[in-house]
């Protein structure tokens, strides 16, 4: 353990060199950083892991189930256990996608879910992130860098190997592609803040990098004309560009990023899209508190996972209690995304807790409240000593893949994405303000 | 009853050529329950294509396409012959959007004064007569993305600004509303109108003209508002300038074929 902490320096100069960067757009300027790596990595025990496997295989069945109910009969709400508003109302509902019928019915083919694991050493779920999660690269490469740095490491450490993820990956797009052509990843390019993971995630799976231009659709089929402007047929679309970018002929029409009328094809379902479309009305923040009641509606079973205590402006009684608790309560926007509208009620003055009630009650459906949890701080070096932080796990679910019974296989990656906070008061850990992240140790025993 | 011959016609040129270059059109005309159609073609005359058709989920007919080879210019003609009553559409559970603000048509509350009380058919037709009234018809006032608001706002706009102003008004009255892209009897350009729902039934109203639509109006496109249905979307390869005429031709005929006019 002693040589991993002192190769911390090492890791991140081979990072350095291999150029894994996310890039940060800051007052419209981008600047590339390095996500620094801290080498004492976070374990989490064999008998924690099976819970919490188990937990979000049933949880990312649930959110599939839900989206192939909203855009087709949609019972959760002719049964009341979602309202109708808290669909139609979210951004992140398409009724284009109505009716559209994706590939095996899976929507979130990779899910990034986020969890913190509480004092008392119960997790909870903080987000789904069911568009376009990013990260797992980050995990990957310091892995593959740190068995280069500390060999033995891995041998004197009964951890699990995470260097499937790929395979994990190209099973999924190719049981989705169903051999109709080629596996691609289309990046919006270069000045994308995870271009790295792009293209190390298609080198890793052995799918082409798509630069936006070089593909397009004829008769419905859609081809890959980037490097010698030969058609060849894409199957299978592992893209990184979002919903609203995607085909300038069906959406945003400025967009230059995406496929013309690749929605089209979509809809007649010659190719695979992944994540599918309109994912969106399943991971937004105001739909979060009705996850588990999904678990429990789809599937009739008891949510493994729990949510961190969540209340709703909206009910009458969580109104009332968010009035009145609301300077010990963290408020989230639901609206935004990227951890800029998320406020912790303790840390306003009177006047701004004045402000954001009064917003709430003007505006009841755009906030959700929860209660404060107290996380389970983790080790990480500042300078040469041991300081402890704040800090989350990311959990990627891969669903699709090939199963013995036909149906899309759920698994989740023995890893994820451990993200710390720099700031020693800071609670937000999300990577574009300035945080660090560490390997994610799952142990065999 | 009317039945028409209608010809939609676009004609855009290029500087130079272009290429890589995808399209989608909304230029064919609904077959419900209102209008039949009895013949229809959609045909790009300026070179071969090979095209695609679909239905869009607002239930519009959409024609699209791609062009690989350098092409100085893309034209089309949409055309056919139609019968069109004076019936509404039916539908029982209308979708729920047409009653959220969308992007074109959101309500703001400088608008109030354009409100009307009534049933939902009898405030829709009154408030359609207040943006008349409020409004001036000026071509070329607003552009392609010009919002309810900012149309209101100016005192001036075109048919697409009147009807997005009155969905507004509707769906801030609990009225569900749609925008309705069509053509109107006659020669001229494309023209937009209003649909509101009521007891079952779409019941279409144009502001622009201060009346409830009749079987002079044949519908092409619908949707939120302007955006869900324009005629022509189109993204090409090449820093050009470009030109475009369009002409909508709607000729009654009688029964036995012959032209009215």
């Amino acid at each position: 353990m002693q040589t991993l902490i002192e190769s911390r320096d090492s890791v991140n100069n081979w990072m350095e060199r291999y150029g894994v960067r996310f890039g940060v757009y800051k007052n419209g300027i981008f600047n590339e950083q390095i996500f620094p790596f801290d080498s004492i990595p976070r374990t989490i025990s064999h008998k924690d892991w099976q819970m919490l496997e188990a937990g979000l295989i049933q949880r990312v069945k649930a959110l599939n189930a839900f989206l192939w109910d909203i855009y087709h009969e949609k019972n959760i709400i002719k049964d009341g256990v979602v309202p109708e508003e808290f669909v139609y109302a979210s951004k992140g509902y398409m009724p284009e996608c109505e009716s559209v019928d994706p590939t095996c019915k899976v929507y979130s083919h990779i899910s990034g879910i986020d969890l913190v694991e509480g004092k008392d050493g119960n997790w909870f779920i903080l987000e789904d992130n069911l568009r376009i999660p990013s990260g797992a690269s980050y995990p990957l490469i310091a892995r593959e860098i740190t068995r280069k740095v500390s060999p033995t490491t891995f041998i004197d450490n009964s951890v699990a190997d995470n260097r499937g993820y790929a395979d994990i990956l190209k099973d999924m797009m190719d049981n989705m592609n169903g051999g109709r052509g080629i596996n691609v990843i289309l990046t919006p390019g270069r000045y994308n803040s995870a271009f790295f993971e792009h293209s190390y995630l298609a080198e890793k799976t052995g799918a082409v990098l798509a630069f936006p231009g070089d593909m397009m659709v004829e008769d419905d089929i859609v081809y890959y004309t980037g490097l010698y402007k030969e058609k060849v047929r894409v199957g299978a679309i592992y893209r990184r560009v979002s919903d609203e970018y995607m085909d300038p002929m069906a959406f945003e029409a400025s967009s230059l990023l995406g496929v013309p009328n690749l929605f089209q094809a979509y809809k007649k379902g010659t190719v695979a899209v992944i994540n599918g479309f309109g994912n969106g009305v399943a991971d937004d923040k105001g739909i979060y508190y009705f996850v588990p009641k999904m678990v429990k509606y789809y599937l009739n079973e008891e949510p493994i996972l729990h949510n961190a205590p969540t209340y709703l402006p909206y009910y009458k009684e969580d109104y009332d209690y968010i009035l009145a608790n609301i300077s010990k309560l963290v408020i989230k926007d639901v609206s935004e995304a990227g951890g800029y509208g998320v406020v912790f009620g303790r840390d306003l003055t009177p006047e701004k807790l004045e402000e954001l009630k009064n917003l709430i009650v003007e505006q009841p459906r755009r906030w959700i409240a929860q209660e404060v949890i107290d996380f389970k701080d983790l080790e990480i070096l500042e300078g040469e000593t041991k300081v402890w932080r704040k800090a989350d796990l990311r959990a990627f679910v891969v669903t699709g893949g090939r199963s013995e019974d036909g149906t899309p296989a759920v698994k989740v990656w023995k890893s994820g994405l451990t993200r710390f906070s720099r700031n020693p008061n800071s609670f937000v850990v999300n990577s574009s303000q300035g945080g660090g992240f560490k390997d994610t140790w799952v142990m065999n025993k | 009853m009317k039945i028409f011959l209608y010809s939609y016609e676009s004609k855009a040129g290029f500087s130079r050529p272009v290429t890589a270059h995808s399209f989608l059109l909304r230029a064919v005309p609904f077959d419900d329950e209102v209008q039949t159609l009895m013949e229809s073609s959609v045909e790009i005359t300026s070179g071969p294509c090979r095209l695609s058709t679909s239905t869009d989920v607002w239930g519009s007919e959409i024609v699209y396409g791609h062009i690989s080879d350098p092409h100085d210019s893309f034209s089309y003609v949409s055309k056919g012959k139609i019968i069109v009553r004076e019936g509404r559409r039916r539908e029982e559970n209308p979708s729920p959007v047409y009653l959220l603000p969308s992007q074109s048509a959101a309500y703001d509350a400088s608008m109030a004064e354009l409100l009307r009380d009534g049933s939902a058919e009898q405030s829709a037709m009154e408030m359609a007569l207040a943006v008349k009234e409020k409004m001036a018809y000026v071509p070329c006032s607003t552009g392609t993305t010009t919002t309810a608001l900012q149309a209101y706002s100016q005192s001036c706009g075109v048919c697409q600004d009147f009807s997005h102003i009155l969905i507004a008004l509707c769906r801030h009255k609990g009225i569900p509303a749609r925008y309705v892209c069509g053509f109107y009897e006659g020669e001229g350009e494309t023209h937009a109108w209003v649909e509101i729902w009521d007891s079952g039934q779409w019941i279409g109203i144009d502001p622009t003209a201060g009346r409830m639509c009749d079987d002079r109006y044949i519908a092409i496109g619908r949707g939120r508002d302007a955006a869900d249905c324009p005629v022509n979307r189109g993204l090409f390869t090449g820093i050009v300038t470009q030109s475009t005429e369009t002409v909508v031709k709607v000729n009654e005929i009688k029964e036995d074929g012959k032209d009215n006019i």
